[in-house]
């Protein structure tokens, strides 16, 4: 008993920082940046595809102890971490999708929810331009004015 | 348990790249996002790395054997 809750404490410890960094990656930076579609791919999908099978794969058909089951429920964790990374920075995403990824995550979701309704939306000036720098920043735009 | 100040930077992170998505700087936004998984990645090693030594320290040190 004691020697499971060992085992179990020592792959929590293992994989807590994948599990940390994808809070952040699904909580702070998906959709706060309005790429709410990958947000729930991450959450909903990977693992019901993923997860559950590996789960149910590692306790009936392997017979696995209970620190090998959650150490397969970890690469879940695993494959979110991954592919959250290649979403969220462009570089990582042109290492794993062998090309360049769009910036998603980098959208108004207001804004792209206005648009969607068809409602007519108020373009301001840095969100429709390409962003070049600071010098087109809503401090330099009040003080050019 | 031991993840909630994770999720707390996690709810920092949220208030903050969406303050500047908002203010339209997506470069700042990208900035804010990549230092704070990057902090992120930190304090789970760290908090991995207590979550395992805690837990020899509770056991006493003991090896335990599975019988």
């Amino acid at each position: 008993m004691i020697y499971n809750a060992q085992r179990v404490l020592n792959v929590l410890a293992l994989f807590s920082f994948v599990r940390a960094t994808n809070a952040v990656i699904v909580v702070g930076v998906l959709r706060s940046g309005g790429d709410t579609l990958f947000s729930f791919f991450l959450d909903g999908v990977v693992i019901w595809v993923v997860g559950v099978p590996m789960a149910f794969l590692g306790a009936f058909v392997l017979g696995l102890p209970v620190y090998g089951v959650y150490f397969m429920i970890m690469s879940e964790e695993t494959l979110k971490f991954v592919l959250g990374c290649g979403a969220t920075s462009p570089d990582a995403g042109s290492m794993i999708w062998r090309r360049r990824s769009e910036w998603l995550w980098l959208s108004n979701p207001a804004r792209a929810a206005q648009r969607s309704r068809g409602w007519r939306v108020r373009e301001s000036a840095p969100a429709s331009s390409p962003v070049k720098g600071s010098d087109s920043s809503a401090s330099t735009r009040l003080l050019a004015k | 348990m031991a993840l909630v100040f994770t999720f707390g930077i996690a709810h920092a992170t949220a208030i903050m790249v969406g303050n500047r998505i908002g203010a339209g700087e997506k470069e700042q936004a990208y900035q804010y996002a990549g230092r704070s998984l990057g902090f992120t990645m930190l304090t789970g090693m760290f908090i991995g790395s207590q979550i395992w030594l805690w837990s020899r320290i509770s056991s006493g040190f003991s090896k335990f054997r599975q019988r």
